[in-house]
């Protein structure tokens, strides 16, 4: 019983040890790891939308920035949507420009299937979608532009659908 | 202490005692990792640089930890140690972050940490233990890329990430978990030739 008690004693203080210095490490790290994060975001959205140095949140839509160049004008909108792919959400950002043209696509995060599905997160999937309109944003398959990954059709259709349908959503609602 | 024990208990973890062939731990974070040589370099060295510090800590506790608890305050330090690494280099290094981060969940409940730190660190000096989590750490690399790498070049035609050949039609199931599995077996197989 004795024993219990020390035992007991042990563990509590090795845990609060280990508490307290997790606290104390994620006081310190917590506000540098977030503007790393939000530095990491303005990084991602200046690479699907170049032609902008300056990201404004919509007031209109969710989820969705206006791009602005140095002189003021707004150049093209940032999108951030989710597909549903094979084994995972698959959490996309992607840009148009005024014409609704598509200016880069880029996968945030994903856990589809390792060296098949996640391939859609690699370049020589996403760089298809460049300088393409809504029409042409659908699988060969089925009649679009889009080259599937081998042997991932699932996940391929789900990144390109949720492209195409959120243009469309957008495009609706600003005619 | 003489230069042939520190390079037994260095060589043991290559060959006799391999983490993924001969004691066959780890062996969950093989197959998720084993796609891509990259990652398999990446996630070896992670796992090394945990190990040796995960054993420094509990070789230097061994006298003061209660066998009794002995296993709790393992996990308890360790969790903690690697959360502290993540979090500081998330903070501190978040380019070598972002290539290592994915890796650290994988390695915390990597039992080839605990299995050392039960059977080697707590009855060891820290100097010991640190060869042996050096040799190790590099069994679990060198068998984790000689993996990925024959499952990434007949998978899908490339090393490290590097096309090898022109008209290639990949075998689809070596990127799949059997692959992993027929992979892992047949090395065992030739492992075990080899040491006989």
């Amino acid at each position: 019983m004795k024993d219990i008690a020390k035992l007991g004693m042990y563990l509590l203080i090795v845990c609060s040890v280990s508490g307290i210095s997790l606290a104390v490490t994620n006081h310190f790290t917590a506000p540098r790891i977030a503007s790393e994060m939000e530095r990491r975001k303005n990084e991602a959205m200046s690479d699907v939308l170049p032609a902008a140095s300056k990201f404004v949140k919509s007031k209109t839509h969710e989820k969705v920035f206006e791009g602005f160049n140095y002189a003021g004008a707004r150049v093209g909108y940032v999108f951030e949507t989710l597909a549903s792919g094979y084994s995972s959400d698959i959490e996309i950002l992607f840009a148009i420009d005024n014409e609704y043209i598509v200016t880069g696509v880029k996968v945030l995060s994903q856990s589809e299937t390792p060296g098949l599905g996640s391939k859609v997160s690699g370049d020589e999937f996403l760089k298809q979608f460049k300088g393409k309109s809504r029409e042409k944003i659908m699988l060969k398959k089925a009649g679009g532009d889009i080259d599937a990954v081998t042997s991932a059709t699932i996940s391929s259709k789900a990144v390109t659908e949720a492209v195409r349908s959120r243009i469309y959503e957008f495009q609706k609602d600003t005619k | 202490m003489n230069s042939k024990k520190i390079q037994n208990e260095f060589v043991k973890g290559l060959i006799s005692e391999n983490p993924v062939l001969g004691l066959m731990l780890g062996l969950c974070s093989v197959l998720a990792v084993s796609t891509e040589v990259k990652n398999a370099a990446g996630m070896g060295f992670a796992m090394t640089f945990v190990l040796v510090f995960s054993n420094i800590l509990v070789s230097l506790l061994r006298n003061t930890i209660p066998p009794k608890v002995r296993l709790p305050v393992f996990i308890v330090v360790i969790a903690t140690f690697t959360t502290i690494v993540d979090l500081l280099m998330n903070a501190y290094v978040p380019e070598i972050h972002k290539n290592l981060g994915i890796f650290i969940p994988l390695i915390v409940v990597n039992c080839i940490i605990i299995a050392r730190a039960e059977a080697f660190a707590v009855k060891n000096t820290v100097f010991m233990s640190v060869i042996d989590a050096l040799g190790m750490g590099l069994g679990y690399t060198i068998v984790l890329m000689i993996i990925a790498s024959l499952r990434e070049i007949t998978g899908n035609g490339t090393f490290w990430g590097i096309k090898l050949f022109g008209d290639f039609s990949p075998i689809l199931i070596m990127m799949l978990p059997p692959g992993a599995f027929i992979t892992i077996g047949l090395l065992m197989g030739i492992m075990r030739r080899v040491k006989k």
